[in-house]
């Protein structure tokens, strides 16, 4: 089926190839890349080819008083010592090389060839009367070449095609391929094979897969080291040393740090709208333009609020920064939010501001209307602790206990 | 005013190094500086400063080295472009003096060292949450050392922003047993982590 297809694209060179990769769909025309076990894979179908090459060698001596066509035998004892060879040392030098259409489609053509020719050097009945054959191995150890390159789809119906070749075998033994017993054996033949190709197509692509998640992980931690070693530090610097001269630009740079944080250190793979995210948003929202350092810290161990609920809990911190900062004259800000084995949150706004009276009418400073209704209308509370001179603590809590 | 803090500055990025150098001040005094952690420790051997101010990254052994070569000759100060790096409880637990982010602002790290060389620990709020969050994570493996409820509680509280006063106050216990159980606290941190990296490598088949 797919034969002359192989040989069509076989003369591409490995750098067309590989610019076809981009160009087309991943088809028998475009050469896949190797992966790490995929090299361990073919090292092992190498040992597995010498073996199976033994095993052929050994039964055309030994047992060649059932064959009838020994030079034949020993073409196809020829043909697979050059197919063992080429690949002993592509392995070493080009291991992507034993997975191009070329040496795929020689391998299948070969394995089915044997499958044919084993019918054809035995003498008649030999084909299911006896357990020797010189085929058995060649169309396993193809079926896994053909899995690792190109998949269980096409592995699996290069696998089918082994029930005709060993057919037409048969028929070349003399045997009586009409018998139901015979057509049965051919059909489970055909679906072992293919089996066989399916599985080991689907284990090459999961290794394939898992590897490549593997190096992408790598990649980004190696991006990550050298970006860190040099982004974040110079950001870092400016951030500080512009903090009074230039606030627009130490904003900006404290932006640009923060997303490459996120990316570098994974809070951008996470959800952008859980409960860390909405709460330094939003805390970053309000502390633009003031200088007063705010440090956030939230232990998110698995919030069970809703995405409403969420937002105002993370509105009202945001709320009690924007006091701190505004009316507070606060030199810090702590903002601690912590979930609870319930998933039910703490949050406390924390400032060593000028602080007031808790006991008297507090509606002057805001903190009623923005931050106590949000939270009550969710079913929370909030506690205000503060004395004069010795700063404010805002407390939230999602549910009234 | 009295004599200047004599610091070392270990950091193998010379750029950060000068900035950090032109923000300390007067207050403080670079007797030393190395750009990577052998140089550190031998650094602090041959000027023993008051204060190490040091990256977590840097060749040879990084921040970690130099804390378990010299915790207890002088105070360590970690400094770290993120709270999320994974060293940073490691160097902390090892006996670091505290840690800073890189963008601190001037003024809070001017402070912050001066305060650490003064033999405090700078336990700010953000790593009493990280410390805080890393027991949590710990609590779901099974052999952990968990903190008690009272050290819980305390810890809460400095990650909060409350000083150790304001704490004994708020618990009625004294400032300094507050103090003792950040430091039980930092003991059992010590010991969890090490446990938990046996156990990661025990499933992991490393030796």
């Amino acid at each position: 089926m797919s034969g002359s297809s192989h040989s069509a694209v076989s003369t591409a060179d490995d750098a067309i190839g590989q610019t076809r990769i981009v160009e087309r769909p991943p088809t028998l025309t475009s050469r896949p890349a190797l992966f790490p076990t995929g090299v361990t894979i073919l090292k092992a179908l190498v040992v597995g080819r010498w073996l199976a090459w033994a095993w052929m060698t050994g039964i055309v001596i030994f047992d060649r008083g059932a064959i009838r066509h020994p030079v034949t035998a020993w073409v196809g004892v020829g043909a697979t010592l050059t197919l063992t060879a080429t690949a002993t040392v592509l392995v070493r030098r080009r291991p992507e090389r034993l997975l191009h259409a070329t040496f795929v489609a020689s391998e299948v053509a070969l394995a089915l060839a044997l499958s044919v020719i084993d019918g054809y050097v035995f003498e008649d009945g030999h084909v299911f009367g006896t357990t020797q054959s010189i085929a058995t191995q060649w169309p396993l150890l193809a079926m896994a070449t053909a899995g690792v390159a190109y998949g269980p789809l096409i592995a699996g119906v290069l696998g089918a095609l082994v029930g005709p070749a060993e057919w037409a075998g048969a028929v070349l033994n003399g045997v009586d391929v009409s018998e139901p017993r015979q057509i049965v054996s051919i059909v489970a033949t055909s679906l072992f094979y293919a089996a066989c190709g399916g599985v080991f197509g689907w284990q090459a692509r999961l290794l394939r897969r898992v590897e490549g998640e593997i190096a992408d992980r790598r990649a980004r931690d190696e991006v990550g080291r050298v970006l860190h070693d040099t982004v974040l530090q110079t950001l870092a610097l400016v951030e500080r040393r512009v903090a009074d001269d230039d606030p627009e630009l130490a904003t900006a740079a404290r932006q640009a740090d923060q997303d490459l944080r996120a990316f570098l250190f994974g809070t951008a793979g996470r959800r952008v709208d859980d409960l860390e995210a909405r709460v330094r948003a939003e805390v970053e929202r309000v502390r633009t333009g003031h200088d007063t350092p705010v440090s956030v810290s939230v232990i998110d161990d698995g919030c069970k609020l809703g995405d409403r609920s969420q937002d105002l809990v993370a509105r009202a911190i945001g709320e009690a920064v924007a006091n701190a900062l505004q009316h507070a004259l606060a030199s810090r800000v702590v903002v601690f939010v912590e979930t609870d084995v319930d998933g039910q949150v703490f949050a406390s706004v924390d400032d060593d501001g000028t602080g007031f009276d808790a006991a008297a009418p507090r509606s002057s400073h805001g903190i009623d209307e923005s931050i106590v209704a949000r939270i009550e209308s969710i079913g929370g509370r909030v506690e205000i602790s503060s004395s004069i001179g010795d700063g404010t603590e805002v407390c939230i809590w999602s549910r009234s206990r | 005013m009295s004599a200047p803090i004599r610091v070392v500055l270990a950091d193998d990025h010379a750029l950060v190094r000068s900035g950090l150098r032109s923000e300390l001040g007067e207050r403080f005094e670079v007797v030393g500086e190395a750009d990577d952690a052998e140089g550190a420790i031998d650094v602090i051997a041959a000027r023993s400063p008051d204060l190490v101010v040091c990256d977590l990254h840097m060749p040879r052994g990084g921040g970690l080295a130099v804390v378990q070569r010299c915790a207890t000759v002088c105070p360590i100060v970690i400094l770290t472009v993120s709270e999320a790096e994974r060293d940073l409880l490691d160097a902390v637990a090892a006996g670091a003096a505290g840690y800073l982010v890189k963008t601190t602002p001037v003024d809070e790290l001017r402070a912050a060292l001066a305060a650490a060389a003064a033999g405090e620990p700078v336990f700010s709020p953000s790593l009493a949450a990280l410390v805080l969050g890393e027991f949590r994570r710990l609590a779901k493996s099974a052999d952990a050392n968990p903190l008690t409820e009272r050290e819980r509680e305390v810890l809460q509280y400095v990650a909060r922003g409350k000083t150790y006063k304001e704490i004994g106050a708020a618990l009625d216990i004294a400032a300094k047993t507050a103090e003792n159980h950040v430091r039980n606290i930092l003991g059992k941190l010590h010991l969890s982590r090490r446990s938990d990296l046996v156990r990661y490598a025990v499933e992991h088949g490393l030796d």
